[in-house]
């Protein structure tokens, strides 16, 4: 658990210090999950388009210069913002709105909106609209970033336009009643709601195999025993355990150069790699070796099957003929033979228990940590890939890696014997650092009492006492190690 | 009778618990962004029963495990993150990380002398051992022993504060 709690520190002191999420990210979340905008949405990033009709601008003109010109109040004022636009086309007539260019997506409870004598409402789901003629490719992908943007993909829109008047209607799901016809969704959406369905079952089935795969990865879910899947494994595994034994005596060879050359640094080096190498040809051995086990278990309890299948023939016929002696004698003979096989497996089954008490788990430290930075370093080759990106996961990970490594250097030195010399030096550096640290709190505390700052000095005072907890401890230890190095001392004496 | 939150008020007071969870699981600051998009795109896109802020922090953290899977695949397994849920759980609490935050940010205050610039250093400063070390002329391996204590000061300061 302390280690998980170190990672947790570890988290939030980079929270502390660097804050938590990107400050839009709510907003994010929550514009990426309601539909775009309410209502009527301009094409605010889209090349405007130039107007097309010079009469319908002419009249405009003359109605803004004219008496009715409350009717073309400046937009800005009249709109909500979502819907305002410098020059988007379109005329507010009370609670109606005409259009006059560009490209609108209407969503439920958008107001009535005509172009001419062409009218839509009752709009319950999403419609584009584009005044004119129903679009081009050309003009498709010109406004491709706004559909996009709006959550309209391009296959949404392939064959379901309608020309209704002056515009142009494409229902995207919902209904909507276009001059004064009843118009139901499309296919598109419903489709494209289909392979949104189809990619979260793909990723749900995906997801299962990667769990059922760490779990056999972990020995924590038994598979069903496959002889050719295991004959072909044994093939690699024998394969692989060849490699290792050539690459092991490879190096042997360039460390006998090395040791002729009193090239330690290279020598001790090689030797390193040796030690894994082994380490690993070692493991493979063993894998090798349950693999055999495992024929040999099931050749015996195939065997065990038919020697039970015989007895109980023969025992069915003796009951026929209870004074048949050879009948007696052979099933006696099968009773033995079967028990051999029972005995025999058993003994394997218990080496079998022996050799994985916890399945994989093999109660090395020192090699589980190893394990994880090989898993890291994978990783780690994976993140190089994009540095970029990933350049914060990397630094993450060449620092785990980092401590992974020293980690496992002092659990092995560890195992070869202890340094309590050198623990000691560090303790006692240690133990000084406190002991000024007091000092400075304590300094600190006089000058915040000076000024009255009380809260502050009843925090130093506090910091002061943790300080002094943590200097009782680390004399503790110092006077331990003491100890544990007299004893050291002493027994290098005797030896 | 009290109205359930709707789905932007559940956004707004969980997000941080999601991103949090997501960072201790070991996803860097961007990624960590994403993937508590991805995770609350999943909430939203299902129908979902309110049943207490806690059961939903749950809940949620049960789909960024799910998106964190998707984006590791076989590089984790379900019993690291089985691990990892119970000690988020526990450290983070019912506040989902804010009284730990709160708790800390005072804990970093009591830290003294060069223990606290080393932390400093290292977090904020996001510095090397070797760098520190020069900075504060000690040896890397001081530093190194330096930031344990520092760090268990903060996890047992921390530990009393929230107690």
């Amino acid at each position: 658990m302390s280690e998980h709690h170190e990672r947790y520190l570890e988290a939030a002191l980079d929270e502390l210090y660097h804050g938590g999420p990107e400050p839009d990210l709510t907003e994010r979340i929550l514009r990426d999950a309601r539909p775009p905008a309410l209502t009527l949405v301009p094409p605010e990033l889209a090349p405007k388009p130039r107007r097309r009709w010079p009469w319908l601008q002419a009249a405009c003109a003359v109605l803004a210069l004219g008496a009715i010109g409350l009717l073309l109040l400046p937009r800005d004022d009249k709109l909500p913002d979502s819907i305002a636009s410098s020059d988007s086309g379109f005329v507010l007539h009370g609670d109606e709105i005409e259009l006059t260019d560009g490209w609108y997506l209407l969503e439920t409870g958008s107001p009535v909106v005509k172009a001419g004598d062409a009218r839509i409402e009752q709009v319950v789901g999403r419609v584009l609209v584009k005044v004119g003629e129903i679009p081009d490719e050309p003009e498709l992908s010109a406004r491709e970033e706004w559909l996009k943007r709006n959550g309209v993909e391009s296959e949404m829109l392939n064959g379901n336009w309608i020309k209704a008047g002056g515009l142009a209607v494409c229902l995207l799901f919902g209904s909507a009643v276009v001059d004064g016809q009843p118009l139901q969704a499309q296919e598109a959406e419903r489709k494209r709601v289909e392979e949104l369905e189809r990619e979260l079952e793909k990723a749900r089935k995906d997801l299962e195999r990667a769990e059922r795969e760490s779990r056999e990865r972990e020995g924590g879910e038994e598979h069903p025993w496959n002889p050719e899947e295991a004959e072909k494994e044994l093939r690699r595994l024998k394969e692989e355990l060849g490699d290792l034994h050539l690459a092991i005596e490879e190096r042997e060879k360039e460390w006998h150069k090395a040791n002729e050359a009193k090239d330690d640094e290279r020598a001790l080096e090689l030797e390193r790699e040796m030690d894994k190498l082994r380490e690993q040809a070692k493991n493979i051995e063993q894998h090798i070796a349950d693999i055999k086990r495992m024929f040999e278990v099931q050749k015996l309890e195939k065997r065990v099957g038919e020697e039970e299948g015989a007895i109980e023939e023969l025992r069915g016929k003796l009951e026929k003929q209870p004074d048949n002696e050879e009948l007696r004698k052979k099933l006696k003979a099968h009773e033995e033979e079967a028990e051999g096989l029972r005995k025999k497996l058993e003994g394997l089954h218990r080496e079998f228990e022996k050799r994985h008490p916890e399945g994989r788990e093999d109660g090395d430290p020192a090699a589980e940590l190893e394990r994880m930075i090989e898993r890291l370093r994978g990783e780690l080759e994976e993140l190089r890939e994009h540095p970029d990106r990933n350049a914060e996961a990397i630094r993450d990970h060449e620092r785990s890696i980092k401590a992974l490594e020293e980690a496992v250097a002092n659990l092995r030195k560890g195992e070869r014997g202890e340094d309590p010399e050198g623990e000691l030096k560090e303790a006692e550096g240690h133990l000084k650092e406190l002991k000024s640290a007091i000092e400075a709190l304590l300094k600190e505390k006089k000058a915040a009492l000076e000024k009255g700052k009380e809260d502050a000095a009843r925090e130093l005072e506090r910091a002061i006492e943790e300080h002094e907890v943590e200097i009782r401890r680390v004399r503790d230890h110092v006077e331990a190690l003491k100890k544990k190095l007299e004893e050291h001392q002493g027994d290098k004496k005797d030896r | 009778m009290a109205t359930d939150p709707d789905r932007e008020t559940l956004v707004r007071r969980h997000h941080l618990g999601v991103w949090r969870y997501l960072r201790f699981l070991g996803a860097d600051r961007a990624l960590a962004d994403d993937l508590t998009q991805e995770t609350f795109l999943v909430f939203l896109r299902k129908p979902f029963n309110f049943m207490g802020h806690e059961s939903t922090a749950g809940y949620l953290r049960g789909i960024a495990r799910y998106v964190w899977l998707e984006e590791r695949r076989n590089s984790v397994t379900t019993a690291e993150l089985d691990a990892a849920d119970a000690a988020f759980a526990q450290h983070a609490g019912p506040s989902e990380g804010n009284d730990y935050l709160d708790a800390l940010r005072e804990c970093e205050k009591t830290l003294a002398g060069k223990a606290r610039e080393a932390v400093q250093l290292q977090y904020r400063d996001r510095l090397s051992l070797e760098q520190i070390g020069d900075a504060l002329d000690m040896k890397p391996n001081g530093v190194k022993t330096m930031l344990q204590r520092a760090r268990q000061h903060l996890r047992e300061c921390v530990e009393r504060r929230l107690k």
